[in-house]
């Protein structure tokens, strides 16, 4: 603990005392009365400034007297405050939406972007994330990220996301800072982020500031609504294959809000009566039910006590189930059943507190929930009639289960003593109940020949539940040197106690920028990040058979060193270029062995996994518009990911290094939106990118025999087996598509708002009553064929041979329709 | 069934397509590829071939310019006859022989050595059905009397003669689309359950390929009387009149061999479909394959003609050696 208090009081030292006064407060939406995040608060005069942090605050503390505030944000209209600083005093200030801008929400990204001293972030505007046009039309913020430099997707049409060469399980998601562990739904399909329940979104590609940790590759932030403060305001929304509702408002007026959110797919209703009439037997009785459905929800609720003190209420809760129902007859005229289901998804809950503690010092005090189940039921029904006329049923079951629990409490303090520099410093714990997979099988089963004799057999196997303690301290500081040179600088301590052995890891953060000239800057950072939490994925897309595990006695935590040197210029015509070279070195990464997993194996999870290393090195580009009719941006990236698994006994392909799953040497992205007028507007997005590896048995041999006429017969797979000479060994096609999204708005009527008194109590403000968007989409729009699948065929012939190598392509050319009411 | 691979196949042809990766199929290299099952009382053979490309539906081909010497106890034998890739000894195999073979293929030496284990003791097996009402099972018992001084591996399979293939499959026809069925291999002795394929389970093991491998640790020298359950789960939609044999094998094996089978039940089970291909096990030196002993011995079970067989009165425990 003393170690702790020398470090923050060392990151006190350069902090000097000066005669100055200090100007803080919040900047928010004058119409919603939301916090804006990112909003730039510049003294004219001296020109210092800072920007609104996640709780829409500043502080900025000025020598001077008297200064000219500046209060901007991209898509509302400037605020300009003259005031006289011979006090502290604090300045609330909520910016009126553009007329001009109104649809298109805009962030002033350019500025911030060539001086933050913050190496490889994105903060991207959440409007444009959406517009993005992706699969179904069903808007969705981690697809639209996979098109950033650096962030690559898994297979065609799923959210999976590997950041620098990092896996899926190397991102940290944070929703109102609460992690998710789970944030896929049909298979990663779609994201568990409900695009209308979202505020902001920042991702962080390395570099992390000191605040973060657990994960070794990006962490997503992303901020949820607050809701309107003044009037009930909403959206429904009905898609290709989902329907929305977002909902916020005040429940007492400018002092406690709520926003929720709720999204169903309805796909199961849909094919419900097709299966029913496909799948019936001819007295009528269905032969097969079968469905999935995917739901989540949001909840938010923020009570103001006063300007110094708020509360955040954070609920998410999303569920996919995935069931079918096979009846089959049997020659006994009995009724069979045959039963999968399954089931999984997260739930979140936090509470957070926000207190300013003075004009230079605020507080974030929180206590938060998550929970992961992923369970799974395989089970045989029968349904017997004895020959009394009763009716007998036979169950055999199997159930699988995997779950996490966290508890986590965080206190987290910002502090600016002076404009140069921003303190964060903070702790928290985190109790983990960990239970990787229980597998638990039953037979209740009835003799009717043997009358009095019945089975009932109850099985569990594997049934551990993992007790872990993580305890996290982190301090850092934003640091503006001079007018050249910022840095952020910082320290993340994490502990992670598990079964009877303490991992400790002190992690070292620093990035910083230099400024060259009023248009470029120059970057470096370095981070070291460990990891505690892993995924053990067999296959490129979320599967049930995925399972989170602990670091443990055996399976030590991951670590990465990461290197970070880039260049950004902005141009006078608002274009931002940025181009950024990383080299990553992991170690003690895990992977399943050769033809291991977890999901029905009856050993633990330790004894199927190998530890090994890895390193990362590439380039990535990034031309980004965000303002003005035609936004969008340019992403392009250069990589290498390769793997090593050679330590005695857990030796993969040999021993010898092999090119990671998602090693892809190029990826391009295009995303472009021109807004031709208030009513209409469109997007689109080409992609391209190097093929996925994979690993192909080029080689058939047959399987041994005492029997000399089995090696003569034809060649079966029941009697073949294949040699593997390498992993990765075989690169799939490359992968291009192109989408495109159309969105007709219409606002029905408008009228002057009756907005409550305000600050500025001029003016009012014209703003829709009720809108309307329709959105149509067309996803792959030149039906191109990529690859989701590779297999052998023998309905194909290539070159002579009798069979083929094949691709399967799932998703064709897809249009779909989506219509949006905003009241 | 067929209505509904028609509605999966209308569903699929809606949104997927097929299509011919095109790639260099020069890109391969043949291996070679020793396999060498020697079984007790038994002429000795050797299969020595090269791989061959995934692509290719024929048969290996012979490695050309082999010279092969198998050392039995000591005394090297050559082949004295080759059939394609087969290669024959004039020999009968004998229990705990120690057979090591090298063969110079070109420049490559290639060697594997194995020693034959004892047959197993075996009670005659008696089988009998229980049509329950709910279920329909077959049970097998029998004793296995295990050498105390000896380790052995013990690999049982029941086999169905008339079904076309080495594994068996109670009651079920592969040609009936409407039959959907599962099997699932029962044991009554828990401690002859491999760890690997069951290891907590308190009463039945599941073996993917109804073969029961159990290694010797769970027998320590001593007698078990074991009954096998079969399981059938569901039906056809029309009584079929089954007429089929079964037959049940058990051998004793080989360490090697042991490994390699559990390695060779786990590189096709249904979850590789999502996993990375196993490389098999291999005790060859210098080429792919196995060179692992056994001894097996075959006992015809019954032939079921649709109806039910009564249970016996009482375990045999008569051993056969």
């Amino acid at each position: 603990m003393y170690r702790h208090i020398i470090l923050y009081a060392l990151l006190l030292i350069p902090l000097g005392l000066h005669a100055q006064h200090t100007v803080s407060g919040t900047v928010t939406d004058h119409a919603t009365g939301e916090t804006l995040i990112g909003a730039t608060v510049l003294d004219t005069r001296s020109g210092k400034g800072t920007i609104t942090n996640a709780n829409g605050r500043y502080t900025l503390t000025l020598k001077a007297t008297d200064a000219t505030l500046r209060i901007t944000f991209v898509g509302y209209e400037p605020i300009y405050d003259t005031i006289d600083l011979t006090h502290n005093q604090t300045r609330n200030y909520s910016l009126k939406p553009s007329i001009q801008l109104q649809e298109v929400v805009v962030r002033a990204q350019r500025v911030n972007s060539r001086e933050s001293s913050q190496m490889s972030a994105l903060e991207m505007p959440v409007e444009q994330l959406k517009a993005v046009p992706v699969l179904f039309g069903e808007a969705d913020i981690v697809k639209a990220i996979q098109l950033l430099p650096g962030v690559q997707s898994g297979n065609e049409g799923t959210g999976g996301m590997y950041v620098r060469g990092g896996g899926p399980d190397e991102n940290l998601f944070l929703l109102d800072g609460i992690p998710l562990y789970n944030v896929n739904h049909l298979g990663g399909f779609f994201s568990a982020f409900n695009a209308e329940a979202v505020k902001n979104v920042t991702l962080y590609k390395g570099s992390f500031p000191a605040r973060f940790g657990g994960r070794l590759s990006s962490v997503l932030d992303v901020t949820t609504n607050n809701g309107n403060d003044r009037e009930i305001h909403g959206n429904a929304s009905i898609g290709f294959i989902s329907a929305k509702l977002n909902v916020e408002g005040p429940i007492i007026k400018e002092k406690t809000t709520f926003c929720l959110s709720a999204r169903r797919t309805y796909a199961d209703f849909l094919m419900r009566p097709l299966v029913r009439r496909l799948a019936t037997d001819v007295d009528g009785k269905a032969k097969l039910v079968a469905g999935y459905y995917f739901y989540d929800l949001n909840g938010k609720v923020t009570h103001k006590f006063s300007d110094k003190s708020r509360l955040y209420a954070t609920f998410y809760h999303g569920d996919d189930d995935v069931y079918t129902k096979v009846r089959t007859e049997s020659s006994l005229a009995e009724d069979q059943y045959l039963d999968f289901a399954n089931n999984w998804g997260n739930t979140v809950g936090g509470l957070r507190w926000n207190y300013v503690l003075g004009p230079k010092m605020f507080m974030n005090l929180s206590a938060s929930y998550t929970q992961y189940n992923n369970r799974m039921v395989v089970g045989i029904e029968k349904d017997a009639i004895l020959d009394d006329g009763s009716e007998q049923v036979s169950t055999v079951k199997g159930n699988y289960l995997s779950s996490i629990y966290d508890l986590t409490g965080r206190v987290d303090f910002s502090y600016t003593p002076t404009p140069d520099h921003n303190l964060q410093f903070g702790t928290y714990y985190t109790r983990h109940w960990i239970r990787p997979s229980v597998a638990s099988g039953s037979i209740d089963y009835f003799d009717q020949i043997q009358m009095n004799s019945a089975w009932q057999i109850d099985t569990v196997i594997q049934e551990d539940t993992v007790r872990a303690n993580e305890m996290v301290f982190f301090a850092e500081d934003d640091w503006s040197i001079n007018d050249v040179f910022k840095i952020n600088y910082g320290i993340h301590v994490s502990g992670f106690g598990v079964e009877d052995v303490f991992y400790p890891s002190v992690q070292p953060r620093i990035s910083g920028r230099a400024l060259l000239g009023d248009n470029l800057s120059i970057k470096v950072g370095y981070a070291y990040m460990s990891q505690y939490m892993h995924l053990l994925s067999t296959t490129s897309i979320s599967l049930p058979t995925d399972l989170w595990v602990p670091s443990t006695r055996r399976i030590p935590p991951m670590t990465a060193h990461q290197v970070a040197a880039g260049v950004v210029y902005n141009t006078d015509i608002g274009v931002d270029f940025s181009l950024e070279g990383y080299y990553k070195h992991m170690s003690d990464i895990i992977e399943y062995k050769d033809g291991a997993t977890s999901f029905g194996s009856t050993v633990g999870w330790e004894e199927l996994v190998c530890l090994g290393d890895g390193w990362t090195y590439g380039a990535e580009f990034l031309a980004q518009r965000n303002y003005g009719n035609l936004t969008g941006w340019v992403a392009y990236t250069w990589s290498r990911t390769t793997h090593l698994f050679d330590r005695p006994g857990q030796e993969l392909n040999n021993g010898k290094p092999f090119p990671a799953k998602y090693d892809r040497r190029h990826d391009l992205s295009i995303v472009l939106t021109y807004k031709f007028n208030k009513n209409f507007d469109i997007s689109g997005t080409w992609v391209f990118s190097t093929g996925n590896t994979a690993t192909l048995s080029m080689e058939k041999y047959p399987v041994a025999s005492d029997d000399p006429d089995a090696y003569n017969g034809t060649p079966h797979m029941d009697n073949t087996l294949s040699h593997v000479s390498s992993r990765n060994n075989f690169r799939m096609p490359n992968y291009h598509r192109a989408d495109i999204s159309v969105n007709f708005h219409r606002t029905f009527k408008q009228s002057k708002s009756s907005l409550p008194e305000t600050a500025d109590k001029n003016a009012p403000v014209w703003r829709p009553k009720m809108r309307r968007t329709i959105n149509i989409s067309v996803y792959n729009l030149y039906n191109r064929a990529n690859p989701y699948l590779t297999y052998t065929s023998s309905q194909y012939s290539y070159q002579g041979y009798s069979k083929a190598l094949v691709q399967l392509s799932i998703f064709p050319i897809l249009p779909s329709i989506a219509y949006t009411l905003y009241f | 069934m067929k209505r509904y691979t028609i509605i999966a196949l209308l569903l699929l042809s809606l949104v997927s397509c097929e299509k011919v990766i095109p790639f260099d199929t020069s890109i391969s290299e043949h291996e070679m590829v020793l396999n060498a099952v020697p079984s007790a009382e038994k002429q000795l053979f050797v299969y020595f071939a090269n791989t061959r490309f995934f692509l290719d539906s024929t048969n290996n081909q012979p490695v050309g310019g082999t010279d092969m010497v198998m050392s039995i106890n000591g005394i090297d034998y050559r082949p004295t006859s080759v059939d394609r890739c087969n290669y024959f000894f004039d020999y009968t195999v004998q229990e705990e022989d120690s057979l090591a073979i090298r063969i110079q293929a070109g420049d490559r030496a290639i060697t594997a050595h194995t020693t034959v284990p004892r047959m197993p003791r075996i009670s005659q097996p008696v089988a009998y059905t229980n049509d329950t009402g709910a279920f329909h099972l077959l049970l097998v018992n029998f004793n296995i009397d295990d050498y105390p001084d000896h380790k052995d591996y013990y690999c049982i399979t029941l086999r169905q003669r008339d079904s076309g293939s080495r594994y068996s499959h109670y009651f079920e026809r592969y040609d009936t689309i409407d039959t959907t069925y599962a099997t699932f291999f029962l044991c009554n002795d828990k401690d002859l359950i491999d760890p690997f394929i069951a290891a907590n389970l308190s009463v039945s093991g599941f073996s993917p390929f109804n073969q029961l491998l159990t290694p010797d640790d769970n027998f320590d020298g001593e007698s078990h009387n074991t009954t096998l359950t079969l399981i059938r789960l569901t039906d056809t939609n029309e009584v079929v009149p089954y007429i089929h044999q079964y037959t049940l094998d058990i051998e004793t094996v080989s360490p090697d061999r042991y490994r390699y089978l559990q390695e060779i039940a786990t590189a096709t089970s249904m979850m590789q479909l999502i996993t990375e291909p196993p490389a098999i096990y291999s005790n060859v030196n210098g080429a792919l394959g196995i060179f692992a002993a056994n001894a097996r011995r075959t006992f015809p079970l019954i032939t079921l003609t649709g109806g039910t067989l009564p249970p016996p009165e009482e375990p045999t425990n008569k051993h056969h050696r």
